[in-house]
């Protein structure tokens, strides 16, 4: 499994929802949740599976307080969470192909039964092995 | 379980949510606010009733009067089905000794931050207390957490995998039919300071 995280530069959770229905043909449903304010989720038949969260959290305590969840992030901004079994997935090719709207934020991991078996930038190896990273 | 390896777990489970120190801190009013009715029977929204019965079963001015069974589930099966499941997984995954909690609007009918009734549309919030796994947590982390809780982790996200949580949150949002995240807390004291909640057990 492929793991990879991005930092979407658009004003709103709702401007990134629009972004990736119109470049992935994809209806995102929602999910209400207090942690996050709402999460939106897609979930593609090649078993990848995306998720767009604002990168603000709701510290529920007295008085509450907002933070970024990626904090050398605005709070404007949306996370989007990838997660796919191959890497050349078209729905991750993409997000890497548009670098100046989706940011990788941080290294890429692949994981294969629990265990941690690649970790970095791309381009990712086709199979997960670290031999083939580069 | 046997009498012996089931107070051993008890006092496990003790140690690793720092139920000890909650108790200290909450009797010097440290935490919260303690209501008295006159008859010392205290009242504190979202302590866990199950638990300090359980572990304590002294300190019954904690009872309050937060229900057992979370919002969403469609029968008491349901709920019992779920609860298994999720301690099941978690002994599975090394971590016997923790605390599971429903927050947020499954434990109170209502969103924090909307007032939005909670309904079929709604995830639920786990809240996993537990200091062993919370320091493992801590060394996969990127995202803002605090010292005494980590941020929500989703379902197939990297956090989740080096945890080995993945496999419990894709179990149960089978079985609840909804989105679930959780996050991990240091120890009982930053759960409750978290407002409501109601354990699983």
């Amino acid at each position: 499994m492929i793991c990879a995280e991005f930092a979407v530069r658009s004003d709103s959770v709702a401007a990134t929802v629009d972004l990736c229905e119109s470049l992935f043909g994809a209806e995102f449903a929602l999910w209400l949740n207090d942690f996050e304010d709402g999460c939106y989720a897609f979930d593609f038949s090649d078993g990848d599976m995306l998720h767009i969260l604002p990168n603000y959290t709701i510290d529920t305590t007295l008085p509450p307080t907002i933070r970024a969840v990626w904090p050398d992030c605005p709070q404007e901004a949306s996370r989007l969470y990838f997660s796919g079994t191959d890497a050349r997935s078209p729905c991750l090719s993409a997000l890497l192909a548009n670098p100046d709207i989706f940011v990788l934020y941080g290294p890429a991991t692949i994981w294969e039964r629990g265990i941690k078996i690649f970790e970095g930038y791309p381009p990712l190896p086709e199979n997960g092995s670290p031999g083939e990273s580069g | 379980m046997s009498d012996l390896s089931e107070a051993a777990h008890w006092k496990n489970l003790e140690q690793e949510i720092g139920y000890r120190e909650f108790v200290a801190a909450f009797q010097t009013g440290c935490l919260g606010r303690r209501q008295s009715n006159g008859d010392d029977r205290g009242s504190k929204a979202g302590l866990p009733r199950p638990v300090l019965s359980r572990v304590l079963g002294e300190y019954r001015p904690f009872l309050n009067e937060v229900p057992l069974l979370p919002f969403g589930f469609r029968s008491a099966e349901a709920y019992v089905g779920f609860v298994t499941e999720c301690h099941r997984l978690l002994r599975e995954n090394g971590q016997p000794h923790v605390l599971v909690a429903i927050r947020g609007g499954g434990a109170t009918g209502f969103s924090y931050g909307t007032g939005r009734v909670f309904d079929d549309d709604c995830g639920y919030e786990l809240a996993v207390v537990g200091r062993s796994l919370f320091d493992q947590a801590k060394t996969l982390e990127r995202s803002y957490s605090t010292d005494q809780r980590t941020c929500p982790i989703r379902e197939r996200s990297a956090v989740a995998y080096g945890l080995g949580l993945n496999d419990l949150l894709t179990a149960l949002r089978g079985i609840a039919r909804r989105d679930i995240s959780l996050i991990i807390l240091r120890d009982l004291a930053a759960l409750a300071a978290r407002g409501p909640f109601t354990v699983l057990e």
